[in-house]
């Protein structure tokens, strides 16, 4: 007969209201987000610093919920709070808004134009995670007893986080270089030619950095999350070398990482060759972020595997 | 002269230029990327008529047509890696090296993207000053006369510039640790009884003992109900190499190493069913281990009745019970009897342990406590440490390749009827826009460092130009 003293009770005792702590803190955070992306919205109209800095302030304040809830999660579960999905989900939505956060202390106020994409999506995903809410579980066999949690899956959300980024300035990207090229059509001139060149409600882009500038931005965050990448597969391949035996096991997980790599991999090549930045380039990063997506929630959801975490 | 330079092109060069052009390593990597989705989205390796089941019929014959159902394993896959690897090496000598690290050379700056012109009022003192500035900037310099004027190369972070390279090496590391591992490693499962032995098939001299295996299950409280998630899987276990013991436990996350470089991991566990039968009071003797797993068959003999073994259920796996069904309270074995190929119940039958049922033709069966098992892993793989050091050049490579920005500088100083000129064009290993800005600060911090020194600022002579 099993020993029933072995089982322990402390899942079963957790009530309603540990989940209810760590919940308000995400519903805050969710909210500040959806304002916040209101606030950058705004600021593509009105352009002057209150409206971005309100921006900024929302989207600080929602990092903050967002960390608060995490921490709060992590303490009444005795584990670390991105074991499942929702935890997850919450991580790389609290990753990419702080990336977002820092390059736009960066590089100033031509990155708070990218805000509504960031903190929309972040927002999407914020409340999509909502329905993968399964309260405080205990952590399966496969995720105790090891270090390598704590490392491998905050790379790799990172990651996933720097090529939202990079998502967003593509799209910011096409955007200001359409708005170029129609400026040279138009006699790369001033006054009604720029008026009638471009619709009024793309003004903003006057403030937007030079498409150069913009391509430089989305190089840049793809490199950091390339390497962070790299090292997130490494390091999840050193856990699965001890956790299942083998440091490769074909797992839909890890074959839709590798195709994210090869995929930002040919991105970088091509970078290589001045020929081929631009517009290509953009729609490279654009469709990477497709084949992320589909890492993140094809696999999870959908495919069944080793890393069916949900 | 081009006619005949092109006449002297043999079939290897033309393979050589296309191998080392960047275009041809995308090429693959995206073929590439499109195999390893494939291998993803379709299961790999499974019967036929697992893709029957699984897919409609016109996409199943689809992919076993078009032998979808290996793509990881089939010969393209393989080749394509390869090919990379040598397009790669290819790549390094004919491109990598040669472009990444320019000589130092008198080149016509004003057909640089990024070149501009700073006029001195230091007299004399030019070039001094010009070298102080720069290597103050970080740039190491060299210096060279050329046709009466004075040229400065100047190089930035060039050591950056190996990260190609050394990621390209990792890449090749990782492949060789690979290789190696495919040529001399191995691998397998054992399943291994509480209190027996089982030997590793491929290393004689290497057995493992279990003495006990713990299974620790936790409930979670649902909406739908309760259930039971593993908590912990533990196996006791006694490693014999060469004549000795070694005690040791092995769990998740924690291989044990043995010293012959042979893993064992935690990897599965069950209960094996454990049953006595008897005919008109007389025991039988049942073939095999005497243990039942799942979809173990008994044939009586002298009936046409057989027994189909199903599964353990009960508090020594409470995870096998479904959400919302109460834990029973003892293990009982689900099973089938079969009678001329026909089973004698609609449902399958659940036999408490501790209880005798009667299963036909005089014969009884008597369920007896379950005997755990442990499904122990073991892996044997020579090429792991390259992998490891592999890995690491490969991080290194990448993290010197894009994330640093090493530049190189093209310094003329002249002179000419104004005075003395200094010309200044630079490349980056990433293009002219991520250095703009910077080379801008650099040509007027340049300018500034040049004026006279008697507080007259010199008259700004930078242009600057971008491409």
């Amino acid at each position: 007969m099993p020993d029933y003293s072995q089982y322990n009770t402390n899942a079963a005792a957790l009530t309603d209201a540990h989940v209810a702590a760590y919940m308000a803190w995400y519903h805050v955070a969710i909210v500040c987000y959806l304002f916040g992306a209101a606030a950058f919205a705004a600021y593509w109209f009105f352009r002057n610093r209150p409206t971005a800095a309100t921006g900024g302030l929302l989207a600080a304040a929602g990092v903050v919920c967002q960390a608060t809830s995490l921490g709060v999660r992590w303490v009444y579960s005795g584990h670390v709070p991105w074991n499942d999905l929702y935890g997850s989900l919450s991580v790389v939505t609290l990753f990419a808004v702080s990336l977002f956060l820092i390059f736009g202390a960066r590089f100033g106020a031509g990155m708070w134009f990218a805000g509504p994409i960031v903190l929309t999506v972040s927002f999407a995903l914020l409340l999509y995670a909502q329905g993968w809410n399964k309260g405080l579980e205990p952590l399966v066999p496969s995720l105790q007893n090891n270090y390598w949690i704590y490392y491998h899956v905050p790379v790799v959300l990172a990651a996933y986080a720097a090529f939202l980024i990079a998502f967003a300035t593509s799209i910011l990207y096409l955007l200001k270089k359409g708005d170029e090229e129609r400026l040279a059509a138009a006699g790369k001139s001033v006054g009604a030619a720029v008026a009638t060149a471009r619709p009024a409600w793309l003004d903003w882009l006057d403030l937007v950095p030079a498409s150069g500038a913009l391509e430089v931005i989305t190089y840049r965050v793809i490199a950091i999350g390339e390497i962070l990448l790299t090292v997130g597969i490494i390091l999840g391949s050193l856990w699965a070398h001890d956790a299942w035996g083998s440091y490769w096991q074909n797992d839909p997980k890890e074959l839709a990482a590798l195709t994210c790599w090869i995929w930002y991999a040919a991105y970088l090549h091509l970078h290589t060759r001045p020929s081929f930045r631009g517009p290509r380039l953009a729609w490279m990063s654009i469709i990477g972020f497709g084949a992320v997506l589909f890492c993140y929630f094809g696999v999870n959801i959908w495919i069944s595997g080793l890393h069916s975490y949900k | 002269m081009k006619s005949v330079a092109a006449s002297k092109r043999t079939f290897v060069d033309d393979l050589l230029d296309v191998l080392s052009n960047v275009l041809f390593p995308v090429v693959v990597f995206l073929i590439w990327a499109v195999m390893t989705t494939i291998g993803t989205i379709v299961d790999q390796n499974q019967d036929v008529q697992h893709y029957y089941d699984m897919y409609p019929a016109a996409v199943a014959n689809l992919i076993l047509r078009l032998h979808l159902d290996a793509v990881l394993h089939s010969i393209p896959y393989f080749s394509l890696i390869v090919l990379l690897l040598v397009s790669m090496t290819v790549c390094t000598f004919r491109r990598v090296i040669p472009k990444r690290f320019p000589k130092d050379r008198a080149v016509p700056i004003e057909a640089f993207g990024l070149h501009g012109s700073a006029q001195s009022t230091a007299g004399d003192a030019t070039i001094s000053r010009t070298e102080q500035f720069l290597r103050k900037n970080r740039f190491a310099l060299r210096s060279l006369e050329v046709d009466g004027s004075h040229w400065v190369f100047g190089d930035k972070d060039k050591w950056a510039r190996y990260g190609v390279l050394v990621a390209h090496l990792g890449f090749a590391i990782i492949a060789l640790g690979v290789f190696l591992g495919w040529l001399a490693g191995f691998k397998g499962e054992l399943q291994i009884f509480d209190g027996a032995t089982a030997a590793v098939p491929q290393q004689t001299d290497l057995a493992i003992h279990l003495d006990k295996f713990t299974a620790q299950f936790q409930p979670v409280e649902t909406p739908n109900g309760t259930f039971y998630q593993a908590s912990k899987f533990e196996s006791d276990v006694g490693v014999i190499e060469a004549g000795a013991t070694t005690k040791t436990d092995i769990i998740v996350n924690h291989p044990f190493l043995t010293k012959s470089g042979v893993y064992f991991y935690q990897a599965s566990y069950g209960f094996g069913g454990r049953i006595d039968l008897t005919r008109n009071g007389k025991p039988v003797s049942l073939s095999g281990t005497g243990r039942l797993m799942p979809g173990d068959q008994i044939f009586l003999p002298g009936t046409s009745r057989e027994i189909d073994y199903v599964t353990m259920l009960g508090p020594s796996d409470p995870s096998q019970v479904p959400l919302g069904v109460p834990l029973p309270r003892t293990d009982e074995y689900a099973m089938w009897v079969i009678h001329d190929n026909v089973p004698t119940t609609s449902r399958p039958l659940l036999v408490p342990v501790g209880k005798t049922i009667d299963v036909g033709d005089g014969y009884s069966l008597a369920a007896r406590a379950p005997i755990a098992w442990t499904g122990l892993t073991y892996r044997r793989d020579p090429g792991e440490g390259f992998v490891g050091l592999g890995a690491a050049v490969l991080v290194a490579g990448f993290v010197m390749a894009l994330f640093f920005v090493p530049i190189k500088l093209y310094v003329r100083v002249h002179r000419d009827v104004r005075g003395f000129i200094v010309d200044v064009a630079a490349t980056t290993t990433k293009g002219n826009t991520i250095y703009e800005g910077e080379f801008k600060q650099l040509l007027a911090a340049l300018e500034r460092a040049l004026e006279a020194g008697d507080g007259a600022p010199a008259e700004s002579a930078v242009e600057t130009a971008y491409a």
